[in-house]
């Protein structure tokens, strides 16, 4: 009964003409940074962020969410249409998305894309509202010590799942570490590492050194390289609504894209990428003709793509019940919900319940309108892709500049954006992941401060971290995996070396 | 590259341990605020040198950087334009600056003739001021002319 009072409020909130309106910008913004290769839902969440300190704290979050859920949408579309993810998470859309596009099949292809992006993101929703309060209140028992061990384990899995070297991205996570230290300690009051500097003394602010990383790393990044006229599919697209035969061979992948979709996104470091890798390697193993995977069969496009967006409600479960961030996206939304004065976790239910389940409500709409937006406006999305890069380059660096400068008003952020833009373009370069930077950037302060408090309660004793139950298991749990890791490592080499 | 790489981060963990001298890292029952930082420094510090060791074999295909050519062709310039932005802002103001930026931008990146340049650096900035500057507020820098 609580819940449907609890959905009430939501909807009352969410359903708000202004409200609603943000909800579509969000959504229509995400889809078309979906659509574009290149500039990934951080990049723009990043430099979206500043909008959105300038209209109300509901609709800000509504907004920023729709940004997150909605270029889940559109990354299927230049998957399909042009062999190139516009999101990481819809690399394997491409395998057999644009082959059926090739077969004259792109409607289809399109369509089971959204009708199956919409199913999982809906239900996820409906996971996020069953599960997100349970956490939240089972969070309320976290003290320093299980606040220390939640973010040791999150790090500990964000830099399992990196995408390349484990040893680089434990190196950028504590880079990323010290960069939160940056500023006033919030223990002792004292500043640490401004250089002297007034304007470092508050710390760096998340924004500018978000945008610098993502937005300016991304404009520098395509500088260097030509800047070629992308080959667009120019056939056009008919059929958009799947026909019973694409249903039938579509439902079972979509229902357990949803599944492995949620659950993988509740995990740090693992969220939409593995949801939709995951997905697509389930369908081959099941599929009775795995031998069409890779040449257009449609359940490699509907459980990836299910899954990529099933995972964006379970990253939403630990971001809104204990406030821990699983991805950059979450990281960045973590940052704006911070700026709006909103600290995510187990209070946030009690304190601002229009917010959080304004929030959670909103994403049910946000799905309405994406499967409104993807079908008829698909010639549009097609038209947008075809806007050369030469063109959009300059743009992207005007909106770094705004979103740095609109942070705090001050041209110091804006500096702070330009070095960030130079470090994210070497760290690419030299293989050093940004997500573990800008993650640890956020949870590092938390992880510090958890580990100090828990050490001056316990007057210097470190059994503090075992003698309470549910830090024990995290530590316990975090450090499993780092030796088995390691132990994995080390077979793999002394099975090389046996070769 | 990754040697490299690891130098860096080796001297930047010196770096910080230089930097927090001052900061008290107290003891176990009362870690002072320079502990934390120090144990990032040394950790830093150790697996740097992982990154130092040469490896056997041939490791992970390295992100190779572009020729000299392009860093100060493209990179450079675009790099020099933006610290020139930070630099003049207090003095031109945003229009401006902003204005000068995105016509220096649109003729050095998206190759456009000078006219063209003008008039997308003339439409972007007026568009930028009208949503950020008119409809949602923000205070940009009014240089010395007074706008």
């Amino acid at each position: 009964m609580e819940l449907f009072h609890d959905i009430y409020i939501g909807f009352s909130t969410a359903l708000l003409p202004s409200n609603l309106i943000y909800c579509f910008f969000g959504v229509l913004a995400g889809t078309l940074v979906g659509v574009l290769p290149g500039i990934g839902s951080p990049t723009v969440l990043a430099l979206l962020l500043p909008v959105t300190f300038h209209i109300p704290r509901e609709g800000a979050l509504i907004m920023t969410v729709g940004i997150y859920y909605g270029s889940q949408y559109g990354g299927s579309t230049t998957s399909i249409l042009v062999n190139i993810p516009g999101e990481a998470t819809s690399i394997v859309t491409c395998l057999d998305g644009h082959q059926m596009a090739r077969k004259g099949r792109a409607g289809s292809a399109l369509g089971i894309s959204a009708f199956g992006s919409f199913i999982g993101g809906t239900i996820s929703v409906i996971g996020l509202m069953l599960i997100g309060p349970v956490v939240a209140k089972f969070a309320l028992r976290f003290g320093p010590p299980e606040l220390f061990a939640l973010a040791f384990l999150a790090t500990v899995l964000l830099v399992l799942f990196a995408k390349g070297s484990k040893l680089k991205s434990f190196i950028s996570a504590l880079l990323g570490c010290f960069a939160g230290t940056i500023g006033l300690d919030y223990v002792s009051g004292i500043p640490r590492f401004n250089l002297g500097t007034a304007s470092l003394m508050k710390g760096m602010e998340l924004v500018p050194v978000a945008i610098g990383l993502f937005g300016m790393a991304e404009v520098l990044i395509n500088l260097e390289q030509k800047l070629a006229e992308r080959d667009i599919f120019t056939a056009v697209i008919r059929g958009l609504l799947p026909t019973r035969k694409d249903w039938k061979e579509s439902i079972l992948p979509i229902s357990r894209g949803t599944i492995i979709g949620f659950l993988l996104g509740l995990l740090p470091g693992a969220g939409a990428i593995m949801a939709s890798l995951s997905s697509y390697i389930v369908e081959k193993r099941l599929s009775r003709h795995p031998e069409r995977f890779g040449t257009g069969a449609i359940a490699g496009v509907a459980g990836p793509e299910t899954a990529n967006n099933a995972a964006t409600g379970g990253a939403m479960v630990p971001l809104l019940s204990l406030g821990l961030p699983t991805n950059a996206v979450t990281a960045l939304l973590l940052g704006a919900m911070l700026i709006h004065g909103i600290h995510p976790g187990p209070f946030l239910m009690k304190e601002h319940p229009e917010t959080f389940w304004g929030v959670i409500t909103s994403m049910y709409i946000g799905n309405i309108f994406l499967l409104i937006l993807n079908l008829p406006l698909i010639g549009i999305w097609v038209k947008i892709l075809k806007v050369p890069y030469r063109i959009l380059l300059p743009l992207i660096v005007l909106f770094c500049l705004l979103g740095a400068y609109s942070a705090g008003n001050d041209p110091y952020d804006v500096l702070i954006m330009v070095v960030f833009g130079a470090i994210g373009y070497l760290m690419r370069k030299t293989g050093l992941e940004i997500v573990p930077f800008i993650f640890a950037m956020i949870i590092g302060p938390l992880m510090e401060n958890g580990f100090r408090l828990a050490l001056l309660s316990s007057r210097g004793s470190f059994t503090i971290f075992f003698n309470h139950n549910i830090s024990a298991v995290l530590i316990g749990l975090g450090l499993t995996i780092i030796l088995i890791s390691i132990f994995q490592k080390w077979r793999s080499k002394k099975k090389g070396y046996d070769r | 590259m990754t040697r490299i790489t690891g130098l860096v981060i080796a001297l930047f963990g010196v770096g910080i341990l230089w930097e927090g001298r001052h900061l008290t890292r107290g003891n176990l029952s009362h870690p002072g605020p320079g502990s934390f930082p120090a144990l990032l420094a040394t950790l830093l510090i150790i697996l740097s040198l992982f990154l130092m060791i040469p490896k056997g074999k041939k490791g992970e295909e390295e992100r190779t950087f572009p020729p000299w050519f392009i860093f100060y062709r493209q990179l450079i310039p675009v790099y020099v334009a933006l610290l020139a932005f930070i630099g003049l802002l207090e003095f031109f103001g945003f229009i401006i600056l902003t204005f000068l930026l995105m016509f220096f931008l649109f003729v050095k990146i998206s190759y456009f003739k000078w006219h063209t340049a003008m008039l997308a650096a003339f439409v972007s900035t007026g568009i930028t001021y009208l949503i950020f500057g008119m409809i949602l507020k923000s205070s940009f820098p009014k240089g010395q002319l007074g706008f």
